[in-house]
């Protein structure tokens, strides 16, 4: 575990080198660990793929304290991260599927092996950013590894199903964008009315299956 | 009592204290850019911290008021009147019905705060009315004053009669190592004095002088940033996020500014200065 200091109210604890479901574990067993110790010093915390970033109060304790808390929590004494499992549909017809002709191009892939290779893979929810409730889905099969565009749309609608790098995910909000969008899911990521508005938390699991026209 | 947008200004938005606690699942703070202008504000009219004010960008705005209640201002001088007579920012002004508040252009700072007390009608989400960027329409669709908006707020009138020296703003920014620093260089880049791009906003303060990116330099896997975080772009372009921005992130964080300058970065205007004074940190 190493920590370094992030300015003079946060630091960061680097959990492994590299993109793992083990080092994953890590960090979001110390971030848990981190939550049930509901401490007044920390503010908020921000797990990534082998990070954890913490804000805490200044005003409250130092780098030197939180350093040496953190330290003292054995790996052993991780809290379990609690994930759950979901079967997502998705309709990867062309009305939605906006980049589909281009990661066909790029990955010299017809469309039917494009949707298989998607929907065949278990992904690991690994860090949500950029938007609020944009789960970074991994790792995707290396023939579906393709680069964002260059320049992004202007208007990615909701739902949207998107591809970048070894990475698939879900818009939750209309949106500008870069990612290769190949479908749209058939559920609300992000749902205002319910008092639970996320569907996906880190560490969770997802299944893509398509549905039929 | 409903308070009318005549003119909605520049960029005109209501904000309180943010969503804190949310950043696990993308959710970006929010909040008053000038904590510290904001609360004083809130203060001097009797309310609580945590009630949302209006902050406005470099042209505030016009309001008219159907009732009487208590208002404030603070924050950069945007030379206020009501109904067309000059006004003090920094203390207590009793508001009549059918009066007319204006703010205009910003001479001193870039950001000022109008709270008015009492209990307001706004949507909320998450606890907090802050525009999230890409959703506002959805989740707080009355969070960026508009023209012809309406303002919904049950008033209290507050009759203490409280008054505050104007503030000074100064440029001087320190800022501390960030966990990439030793990518670069970090008291050759951070002693010496920048200008804000005009694509700044709240998101992220934009440095109009690029910085030379050493030749090879390894890409970093994305983790958390928060407000104050400075990110080194391939290019070589240096962003300051603030409250707005998103919470992870790819680019280098080669420092970070000392909170307790934060609020400074809220006054700086498109094409001002901003001397940055790097703190070297000992650990022990």
């Amino acid at each position: 575990m190493i920590i370094k200091p992030m300015g003079d109210n946060a630091l960061v604890v680097y959990l492994g080198e590299g993109i793992s479901d083990a080092i994953l574990a890590k960090v979001y067993g110390l971030y848990n660990s981190v939550i049930s110790a509901s401490s007044q010093e920390i503010i908020y915390s921000i797990p990534a793929y082998n990070s954890l970033t913490i804000r805490y109060d200044e005003r409250l304790t130092n780098f030197q304290r939180i350093r040496d808390w953190l330290m003292d929590l054995s790996a052993n004494d991780y809290n379990k991260p609690p994930s759950k499992h979901h079967n997502i549909g998705v309709d990867y017809g062309d009305e939605f599927a906006l980049d589909m002709d281009h990661v066909c191009r790029l990955t010299s892939l017809s469309k039917e092996e494009v949707i298989a290779y998607h929907s065949e893979k278990e992904y690991t929810v690994y860090m949500l950013g950029f938007l609020p409730g944009f789960a970074y889905l991994g790792t995707t099969h290396e023939r579906l590894h393709v680069p964002r565009h260059e320049t992004p749309r202007h208007f990615v609608i909701k739902g949207s199903i998107g591809l970048a790098g070894q990475q698939t995910a879900i818009y939750p909000v209309d949106s500008p964008g870069g990612w290769q969008i190949i479908g749209k899911a058939m559920v609300d990521v992000f749902d205002t009315s319910l008092n639970e508005p996320f569907l996906l938390s880190p560490f969770d699991t997802v299944h893509f299956y398509p549905i039929g026209r | 009592m409903k308070v009318e947008v005549l003119k909605a200004g520049l960029f005109s938005n209501l904000q309180d204290q943010g969503r804190l606690g949310y950043q696990h699942l993308g959710v970006p703070i929010g909040g008053n850019l000038d904590t510290s202008a904001a609360t004083l504000a809130l203060h001097i009219v009797g309310a609580t911290i945590d009630q949302p004010l209006i902050e406005c960008t470099l042209i505030g705005p016009t309001l008219k008021f159907d009732d009487d209640c208590t208002i404030a201002i603070t924050g950069a001088d945007m030379n206020p009147m009501v109904n067309g007579h000059s006004i003090k920012s920094y203390q207590s002004i009793q508001i009549h019905t059918d009066d007319t508040l204006s703010l205009g252009n910003a001479s001193n700072g870039a950001r000022a705060y109008i709270a008015i007390n009492g209990q307001w009608k706004t949507k909320s989400w998450l606890g907090s009315v802050s525009p999230v960027y890409g959703a506002y329409q959805m989740l707080t669709p009355d969070s960026i004053l508009r023209k012809g908006q309406f303002l919904e707020i049950f008033p209290k009138v507050f009759n203490e009669n409280l008054a505050f020296d104007l503030p000074y703003y100064n440029n001087r920014i320190h800022v501390m190592a960030g966990p990439e620093s030793n990518v670069v260089d970090a008291s050759l880049v951070f002693n010496r004095c920048y200008t804000m791009s005009h694509q700044s906003n709240r998101m992220a303060i934009i440095l109009n002088e690029k910085i030379d990116v050493p030749y090879k330099i390894s890409p970093m896997i994305s983790s958390g940033v928060i407000p104050g975080s400075i990110q080194l772009t391939p290019s070589g372009q240096l962003m300051i996020l603030m409250a707005d921005a998103q919470t992870t992130g790819g680019y280098h964080r080669i420092g970070q500014v000392k909170a307790s300058d934060m609020d400074k970065l809220a006054q700086i205007r498109i094409g001002g200065e901003i001397e940055i004074e790097f703190l070297q940190q000992k650990l022990t």
